[in-house]
């Protein structure tokens, strides 16, 4: 068995538990243990974006407005990755399953911006 | 008489390289959905930075109170995703069907919830052609993401009440890898509406 498998093998038992250790909080037994308390993070980063849309709404200004988008989209990314790293056991698998997930992106990503960046008519010297 | 025993070669190790191998394809599949679902995003996000006014007014008319509920009713059938995984690995069946059953429930809850809001952008005449000036351009950036998203919410439910089928006739009582699977596909259509109502809504 390889160590890797022993490793995910201890992990899915130690989800298992309805006791969790939090920074600062410490011990704490909830029903679902980890999974409850990423529930209730996402929760609660899930008001907090949304009460800085509602509030921020009508902010005038290009820094404030870009403030609040950086703000924004960074919740939302921390949000995505939350899901993806404790609920989709990311962070507990084969790390090669992490490449198949963000290489496309990346991908797609650079290909958009050159997309968007490059003038139309030039780019690779095609007409 | 010497005893010969043969020890059967498959067992607990084969089975994880299998359940790894289908994770693989699994995570394979959602790589391509990650190309599809960039695009369609960026799509919006393009217009949206292009056309600020637009969106500025449909958020007023819309307000998000909707979608808010929406996002979370799918944050929560991810938590009872990843609950109902957690008791089928413990072989509670009834804990693991029952979770099962809520995540399908919170499926369709939200898909109506989408029926409503699409509903609402009908009222305003927003739909795929720009049929109105006032709102040019936004009906095809809005359903492309958000329909192929609702899409793939339908397919989960059926897919879901295809898992709880399996289930009951005590198909994951050795093996729940295809619980997992399942999961994972859910958990990934929750991840793109995380970053769906950030970008559409939010924004």
């Amino acid at each position: 068995m390889s160590e890797h498998h022993t490793e995910a093998h201890e992990e899915v038992h130690s989800h298992h538990s309805d006791t969790v250790t939090l920074p600062v909080v410490g011990t704490i037994t909830v029903y679902g243990g980890l999974y409850t308390v990423i529930f209730g993070v996402l929760g609660v980063l899930t008001a907090i974006e949304v009460l800085l849309a509602e509030l921020f709404k009508g902010v005038e200004g290009d820094v404030a407005n870009t403030v609040r988008i950086v703000a924004l989209f960074g919740i939302g990314v921390l949000k995505a990755v939350i899901v993806v790293w404790f609920y989709m056991h990311l962070r507990s698998d084969n790390p090669l399953f992490r490449v198949v997930l963000i290489m496309p992106l990346v991908i797609v990503l650079v290909s958009v911006l050159y997309l968007i960046g490059v003038p139309i008519g030039e780019g690779l010297g095609y007409r | 008489m010497a005893e010969v025993s043969i020890k059967s070669t498959a067992g607990h190790g084969d089975t994880a390289q299998h359940n790894s191998n289908q994770k693989l394809a699994m995570w394979l599949y959602l790589g391509s959905e990650v190309v599809i679902f960039a695009i369609l995003i960026g799509g919006y996000a393009l217009f949206r930075f292009n056309e600020p006014s637009i969106v500025k007014r449909l958020h007023g008319e819309l307000g998000i109170a909707l979608v808010t509920a929406n996002t979370f009713l799918l944050l929560s059938s991810s938590w009872a995703m990843v609950m109902s995984l957690r008791a089928a690995e413990m072989k509670k069946r009834g804990e693991f069907l029952r979770w099962m059953w809520v995540v399908v429930g919170l499926g369709v809850v939200f898909l109506v919830g989408q029926y409503i809001e699409y509903s609402e952008l009908a009222h305003l005449q927003i739909t795929l052609g720009d049929v109105t000036a006032e709102y040019g351009g936004f009906g095809a950036r809005f359903y492309a993401p958000t329909a192929f998203h609702g899409l793939h919410v339908l397919i989960g439910v059926l897919l879901g009440l295809h898992v709880i089928w399996l289930g009951n006739k005590g198909f994951y009582d050795d093996n729940p890898i295809g619980v997992e699977l399942f999961g994972l596909y859910w958990h990934f259509v929750d991840v793109v509406w995380i970053l769906l109502f950030t970008v559409i809504y939010l924004v």
